[in-house]
């Protein structure tokens, strides 16, 4: 409704427009009366206002100034005037005000009453208002009904076309799929994009997107409409409703609201019932991985209930992440989050690939046939240089071990090679880092020990009480060998003078009687110095 | 189809292109047909030929070659011609050692923007003497960038809503583009369309009768067939009957529709009926 259509009201009929020409098509939602001029209090956009001019007669021309200002900020639709006793003309100032801020003024005799204007502008709004309730009560309760069938949400997108007669489409925007009533309109591009404004009981975010329709013949040109379905833990899904033939109007957003909240429902449901399956899940593949299975009849079976018993081979591929800056707070969920990126990145790189996810790790357990080359170094790193070019790992650094390649009755013996492989990456690097078990090397023989203690036996007793008596100089023995054996880098790393490393490398000569020239010494110390790093960083693991 | 393989090639100018090969399985004919994509040189991915075309080639003994070229307006004309003739030549100089084919014979197709490419090709080869193709395949094809309707606004794309300049801004990159799917570039080719500045962003200050292959020289080209719709709006008919009429050994498949790349709907039957009588045809000329 707009001011041109309140004209034609039985009880304006024969009133004057005197200004405000050019803002005749000003939508109308409600009307209001003034008494005094604090309107900035009350008005709201879209109201017309009722006034005996009794409110105005005492302001100066810069206050009146003032008020139309305020009026056109709130965005009043019109202002209809009684005239009467106290005014018989309307002042010019005011229908200049009025013709500048676009505000249609109306004048009305004093023998108008205010309370049939009431009644006839009311009316429709109020009938409006029950009508949208009206449907959106009705779409409730059809879809609350829907509800009960457990529909899939290809046959929940077909309900919703019927209702709304127009195509929809549903985006999980994570994994780049979309489901629609009609393919054609899947691919698209888009041309322009613009906020909706909210409308009467319309609640969520909705954007409209001017597109181009590339898949269908000829392409075609149309607008869209796109709704965020908030959801409890990720913001995956955009609903789009095709605005073909023509725009929806306010009655389809009763539709179109009722539709999100249903599928917010849905998704939350479909959420918890993964949820659910992805703990048992993760305690098969837990027990898988970690030996717990006794008969192969029982590992054929899981890995039959898992779907990765199609190929002879295996490999288990374990990812952990650790924060680059530790004292950061970066927010509980982006941890999951990050993870939860890498696994549908590899889901959707492999074909027989099952995972197991814990705190700050994911697990993959990959399944292949003779044609198909084992995952190495490189393969890897291709898939994690996409996710850090799309900046997933802008708060975390990851380590990634491979194990070698394996057949079913060895995947706890692979995960055990992961497992050690993580500990030397943990031990030894800083950064991103990828590491195939079998590039261990000399490693693979500490490792395999299974008493930390035992490693010490590979420590020459003259090395180990050495180092116990003189940390430091243990320390720059090693770091001295690290670089070397130059005295400026080994200053610069420990942040000592040069003079002073000089002097304890000589003192570490005198003590231990070592041949720098000798490779045999050196080795041992070199050794010794890896294997003091694996047993103290074993002591912390456990 | 089997996936194909993937090879990877740097030009002079430090552009990485990358080509997809699908050999032939069986009855093979040790001939390549080499594919540039469409889409106005602004958009476009070489692996955009629907599958079902491919397996006819491919069916019909031919192996398939797409190739990647730099997109403008990132890169001008003359690099999108010298990189694709570079990496034209790289596969007719190591088609044994790195693709591993014996195949001496090959055939230059393209659509639209493509089929540009192809006749531009075809020139540069006969330049510089190098081996020739044995036929050329020109869907809704080009040879002239100097025409009036393409530096004028097409009233077709102006049928669409137009595009805002900060959107156009979003798209364009720092560096070359070699890979524009159209669902993120095709705003770009509507944007110019409709302003009718297409040519410009190809050619930049450069006159485009420079990038326009004259008539003597479509004398010289080898057999090519032509296929182009009637009332295509984006390149009107009129555009291939000439090069009928100029290049000496052609055919021209006429579609009575109001289409560009009607071959886009693998479901109409014009898409399909046209490559078969392209590979008819292509077994009476080679």
């Amino acid at each position: 409704m707009n001011i041109k259509d309140i004209l034609k009201m039985p009880s304006l009929y024969g009133t004057k427009l005197i200004a405000g020409k050019n803002g005749i098509l000003n939508e109308i939602h409600g009307v209001n009366v003034l008494e005094a001029t604090d309107i900035a209090n009350w008005g709201r956009s879209g109201e017309v206002i009722l006034t005996s001019f009794f409110a105005l007669q005492n302001l100066s021309d810069s206050e009146l100034d003032v008020f139309f200002e305020k009026l056109h900020n709130i965005g009043i639709s019109a202002v209809i005037i009684k005239i009467d006793r106290l005014v018989t003309q309307i002042p010019t100032k005011i229908i200049e005000l009025c013709d500048n801020y676009l505000i249609p003024l109306i004048q009305i005799s004093k023998d108008v009453k205010y309370e049939s204007i009431i009644l006839e502008i009311l009316g429709p709004i109020i009938n409006k208002n029950m009508n949208l309730l009206n449907k959106y009560y009705e779409v409730h309760s059809e879809l609350t009904s829907l509800a009960m069938k457990m529909p899939s949400m290809n046959k929940i997108l077909c309900e919703f076309k019927k209702m709304i007669l127009r195509d929809v489409s549903l985006i999980n925007s994570a994994k780049g799929t979309e489901i629609s009533t009609n393919p054609e309109l899947c691919d698209v591009t888009v041309i322009d994009t613009s906020e909706v404004s909210t409308e009467k009981y319309v609640h969520f975010k909705y954007e409209r997107k001017k597109v181009v329709y590339n898949g269908t013949n000829p392409k075609i040109a149309g607008e869209q409409i796109r709704v965020r379905i908030p959801h409890l833990v990720y913001d995956d899904y955009e609903l789009v409703i095709h605005e073909l033939p023509d725009k929806i109007s306010s009655e389809d957003f009763m539709v179109i609201e009722n539709a999100v909240k249903f599928l917010q429902m849905e998704l939350l449901k479909n959420y918890i019932i993964s949820q659910n399956l992805f703990q048992q899940k993760n305690n098969i593949i837990g027990d898988l991985l970690n030996d717990r299975l006794y008969a192969e009849k029982d590992i054929d079976e899981v890995l039959e209930s898992l779907n990765i018993n199609r190929h002879k081979h295996y490999q288990v591929i374990l990812i952990k992440l650790y924060q680059r800056d530790e004292k950061r707070n970066v927010g509980k969920n982006l941890m999951p989050q990050t993870l939860r990126q890498i696994r549908i990145k590899f889901k959707s790189s492999f074909k027989d690939i099952i995972f197991l996810e814990k705190l700050d790790i994911v697990v993959f357990i990959l399944n292949f046939s003779d044609n198909q080359n084992s995952l190495n170094a490189d393969s890897i790193e291709k898939i994690m240089n996409s996710l850090v070019e799309n900046g997933l790992f802008k708060e975390f650094y990851y380590y990634v071990s491979i194990s070698s390649k394996v057949e079913k009755l060895d995947i706890p013996k692979a995960n055990r090679e992961v497992l050690d492989t993580l500990k030397v990456l943990m031990l030894f690097y800083n950064s991103n880092k990828i590491l195939p078990y079998e590039e261990l090397g000399i490693y693979k023989l500490f490792l395999d020990s299974n008493s930390l203690d035992d490693l010490r036996k590979f420590i020459s007793p003259r090395i180990a009480n050495f180092r116990h008596k003189y940390p430091l100089l243990f320390e720059t023995l090693k770091t001295f060998l690290d670089t070397n054996q130059n005295y400026i880098l080994t200053s610069e790393k420990l942040f000592l003078h040069p003079k002073t490393v000089r002097y304890r490398i000589d003192k570490i000569k005198n003590l231990l009687d070592i041949d720098f020239m000798n490779p045999e010494e050196l080795l041992q110390i070199q050794i010794a110095s890896r294997l003091f790093k694996l047993i103290d960083g074993g002591k912390i693991n456990e | 189809m089997n996936k194909p393989e993937i090879f990877s090639f740097v030009t002079e100018e430090n552009i990485k292109l990358n080509v997809n090969l699908h050999r032939a399985k069986n009855n093979r004919k040790n001939i390549t047909i080499l594919y540039f994509h469409g889409g106005g040189l602004l958009y476009g991915v070489r692996d955009d030929l629907p599958e079902i075309y491919i397996n006819n080639f491919l069916n019909a003994g031919y192996d398939f070659l797409a190739l990647d070229y730099p997109l403008a307006p990132e890169s001008k004309l003359d690099m999108i011609l010298k990189s694709a003739f570079e990496m034209l030549f790289f596969y007719l100089k190591n088609l044994d050692k790195v693709f591993k084919l014996k195949n001496n014979k090959y055939v230059l197709f393209g659509r639209s923007a493509g089929a540009y490419l192809s006749f531009m090709m075809c020139d540069m080869l006969i330049k510089n003497q190098a081996l020739m193709p044995m036929a050329i395949i020109s869907l809704y094809g080009y040879a002239r960038l100097d025409e009036v309707q393409f530096n004028t606004p097409n009233k077709y794309y102006n049928k669409l809503a137009s595009v805002p300049d900060e959107s156009i801004e979003k798209i364009i990159s720092d560096s070359p583009v070699t890979y524009g799917p159209m669902n993120l570039r095709f705003s770009l080719y509507i944007k110019a369309r409709q302003e009718g500045t297409w040519i410009k962003h190809l050619c930049g200050k450069e006159d485009p009768t420079k990038y326009s292959l004259d008539d003597e020289k479509l004398k010289a080209f080898p057999p090519t067939i032509l296929v182009a719709a009637t009332l295509d709006p984006d390149v009107p008919y009129r555009m291939t009957k000439t090069l009928r009429k100029l290049i000496p050994n052609s055919h021209l498949i006429t579609i009575y529709r109001e289409a560009h790349d009607f071959d886009r709907d693998v479901n109409d039957e014009s898409g399909r009926l046209t490559y078969e009588e392209i590979i008819k045809w292509l077994e009476d000329k080679i």
